[in-house]
């Protein structure tokens, strides 16, 4: 069996929707946060199956896409675990449904 | 002269307006600011009060009326010289909205030369009349201001060359009419009476509102020399066409009766003529110039502006000859029985004016506009007269006045002099132009003829019983000064008017006596025939026999009255009330003909009130208001169906990220 396309892209869809499950199912705000990763990642593994199968103008722009995708990724996670961090302090927890402050 | 020359007499009194607006503001500023208010800057108000007091509403407008009369009356001898024939003065575009061109222009012959000698002189001698009568009013600024807005509309009136124009201000005219009878609007009648003449006159401009609109959807113009050549061109097999213009007889005829319609309203002929008699709730300058002299005429005007539309259809004279004889018949017989001495004077306004109507359905055109001229100098006296006694008598219930000829023999002399004049006696002013107008219908329309002689008995009659009562016999008292008014503090001793009151009467009086001598040689007729398309030199009419005949009733007439008011004792005692042998023709008289009942209680109270207000009232709650009320409950309840997707959960929110993701990629991989 030669790995093709459609493994790299089948694995992608998948860590993409267990990530979505994460995401949607933790109340805890890593969890989420983890959850989104995993998508994230998921993307990242589906360009560069792109960018190896596909012609060299793709691939180049996967790639930057790629590189992209993880330096805003690194970004979003430090604001991400700053923010559940000031959450945490103010509040002894970091459950999604209990930070409901702007709630009307 | 230059057409700015006819720019400057408009917009002078509209200056004077605007003065007189600000001494009112002013007047109106002064009373809101307490004395003791710190922010006011006090240094102002001396220099507010100089300059903005009560003179600065009355002299400008008396000033700028005597400048305008003088230009008119040099423009009067001017169209003379050109024997009143069309001057070329300009017209100018003010907008054009596709097919229609709006035109503002000024268009001068003789007769609108004639009527702005009327206009300006008779407003003249109303105001200087006014600063003494209206002395101490509250209202003294406010009055000058409408007073002064009326003048410049009713200018604007007979200068305009289109009928748009003429519209315009002919509703302006409305607008200060209301206005100036609802000028004491604390009484809850002279509110009552402003709201009714508005809305009965309205009734009339509809129907000129409607040929408006009809003639300019066949031709395309408004412009009345077009329109008025057109009516004159003659129509072969059914339609009228002039210079390119086209247009049938039945659109002809219902454009006359258009105009008619609203010459009803504005005149005051029947059945419209209900609220002239309420309007005598203004003030009386007021009464003088506009329900007397002037806006009521502009009914009179306009039919004889669009003379030769009225006369291209014999449905239209014949029913404008028609109403005219039965009104000129029905208010004389009103008259008889009124103890006001306005509203006598009043349903006597009414009566003249129908004469005038009828004498232009019969074509007595330039009959039509004589009387317009001589009636407006002679009524507007009459008018001031019963102002003059009613300033040092408080009322004008003619039960409570009497024997005032030798307490006020200046009002006296004059209001006789009207008196004889309005009855047609030879030689005054009244007598010439009554007497055109009957030799008129004489030689055109015999019906219309003997309603008209009768009613010029009864002219005669009800004049010699208004002035029995007022000035002869012992005086009866007058009334007190009703609380919050003002008025003569001592009504038991009445006493003549000052003089700025007495002026204008005297002045009025001697135009009064001379003004009929114009017809001489049918010099006044060649005038007004200018302004018509088919200029021809007028003719002085005379008959011995109409001659006779009228002064012969009119003197009778004049004496029995005066017999019947002398021996009223004796009258009495046959078991007669007032002056009318059956006393129940005398409650029907009184009862105004059950018309202002009918009119009040059926078409006012039952077909307006009762049918379409409540319709449309029905109409607004159900359907504009039902709309707009069903449409915030519905959006109400899906707003509330949908509220459950704003729940604030995130892991919901998550969900329909998810859910619309999995939507979108769905629809792109299916379409």
């Amino acid at each position: 069996m030669t790995i093709g396309i459609e493994h790299y892209l089948t694995l992608g869809a998948l860590l993409f929707c267990i990530g979505f499950f994460i995401a949607w199912s933790k109340k805890n705000a890593i969890g989420v946060l983890i959850g989104v990763e995993l998508m994230l990642n998921a993307v990242n593994l589906t360009l560069v199956a792109f960018s190896r199968f596909g012609s060299a103008e793709v691939a180049l722009s996967t790639q930057v896409f790629v590189v992209f995708i993880i330096a805003v990724a690194a970004a979003e996670v430090a604001v991400g675990l700053a923010l559940a961090l000031v959450v945490y302090r103010n509040r002894q927890t970091i459950s999604v449904d209990r930070t409901t402050l702007l709630r009307g | 002269m230059p057409e700015t020359i006819f720019w400057v007499i408009l917009f002078l009194p509209l200056t004077a307006f605007v003065l007189a607006g600000i001494s009112a503001v002013n007047q109106h500023l002064q009373r809101q600011i307490p004395e003791w208010d710190p922010n006011y800057p006090r240094s102002w108000k001396p220099i507010a009060d100089q300059f903005c007091g009560p003179r600065l509403a009355s002299t400008p407008l008396i000033i700028a009326l005597a400048v305008a009369f003088l230009l008119a009356v040099i423009n009067l001898i001017d169209s003379i010289g050109l024997r009143g024939l069309p001057l070329g003065i300009g017209t100018h575009e003010l907008f054009t909205a596709g097919e229609l061109v709006v035109n503002v222009g000024i268009r001068i012959d003789g007769l609108t030369s004639v009527m702005l000698v009327v206009v300006t002189g008779v407003s003249l001698l109303v105001q200087v009349y006014s600063t003494g009568y209206m002395d101490g009013d509250h209202g003294y600024r406010r009055y000058f201001a409408f007073m002064a807005l009326f003048t410049t509309s009713m200018l604007g009136l007979v200068l305009a060359d289109n009928l748009l124009m003429l519209f315009a201000f002919w509703e302006l005219v409305g607008l200060t009419s209301y206005l100036l009878i609802g000028f004491w609007f604390h009484r809850p009648a002279a509110a009552a009476a402003a709201k009714k003449a508005f809305l009965v006159t309205r009734l009339g401009d509809l129907g000129m509102l409607a040929a408006m609109i009809l003639i300019f959807s066949k031709t395309g113009t408004l412009d009345i020399a077009s329109i008025n050549a057109l009516a004159d061109s003659g129509a072969e097999a059914g339609m009228f066409a002039f210079n390119g213009l086209l247009i049938g007889q039945t659109a002809m005829t219902l454009f006359g009766l258009g105009l008619i319609a609203g010459a009803v309203g504005k005149s005051a002929q029947f059945p419209l003529h209900i609220w002239l008699p309420d309007a005598m709730e203004g003030p009386t300058p007021v009464s003088a110039l506009v329900h007397s002299a002037t806006m009521v005429a502009a009914g009179v005007y306009l039919l004889a502006r669009f003379f030769p539309v009225i006369h291209a259809s014999s449905t239209a004279s014949d029913l404008i000859a028609w109403i005219g004889a039965g009104t000129a018949l029905g208010a004389a017989i009103l008259a008889m029985v009124q103890v006001d001495i306005k509203r006598v004077l009043a349903y006597s306004t009414i009566s003249q004016l129908a004469y005038m109507m009828f004498a232009i359905g019969v074509g007595g055109y330039a009959a039509a506009v004589f009387h317009l001229m001589t009636h407006a100098f002679f009524k507007a006296m009459l008018f001031l007269g019963s102002g003059s006694v009613n300033h040092s008598t408080n009322t004008f219930d003619m039960r409570r006045m009497g024997g005032l000829r030798t307490l006020m023999p200046i009002t006296f002399g004059t209001f006789i002099i009207g008196t004889l004049a309005l009855a047609g006696i030879v030689p005054l002013s009244g007598f010439w132009s009554k007497d055109e107008i009957l030799i008129e219908a004489w030689e055109n329309n015999k019906g219309v003829f003997v309603l008209g002689l009768l009613a010029a008995g009864l002219t005669a009659a009800y004049m010699v019983r208004a002035v029995y009562m007022t000035f002869f016999g012992e005086y009866r008292g007058g009334e007190e000064v009703a609380p919050g008014e003002h008025g003569n503090e001592d009504p038991s001793h009445p006493h003549e008017s000052p003089r700025s009151m007495t002026t204008p009467l005297i002045i009025l009086a001697v135009i009064s006596v001379l003004a009929g001598f114009l017809t001489f040689g049918g010099e006044f007729q060649t005038w007004v025939y200018g302004a018509l398309p088919d200029p021809h030199a007028g003719k002085f009419h005379w008959s011995w026999g109409i001659f006779l005949g009228s002064t012969a009733l009119a003197v009778g007439a004049g004496f029995v009255a005066y017999w019947f008011m002398r021996n009223r004792e004796r009258v009495r005692s046959w078991g007669v009330g007032g002056i009318w042998p059956i006393p129940e023709a005398q409650k029907f008289a009184t009862e105004l003909f059950y018309l202002d009942s009918l009119a009040e209680n059926l078409l006012a109270r039952r077909v307006f009130y009762g049918w379409i207000a409540r319709s449309s009232a029905w109409f607004d709650a159900a359907v504009v208001d039902g709309v707009v009320n069903r449409a915030w409950r519905e959006g109400l309840t899906i707003s509330n169906g949908a509220r459950f997707v704003q729940n604030g959960w995130v892991q919901a929110g998550t969900l329909s990220i998810g859910l619309g993701g999995m939507i979108i990629w769905i629809a792109v991989v299916l379409f």
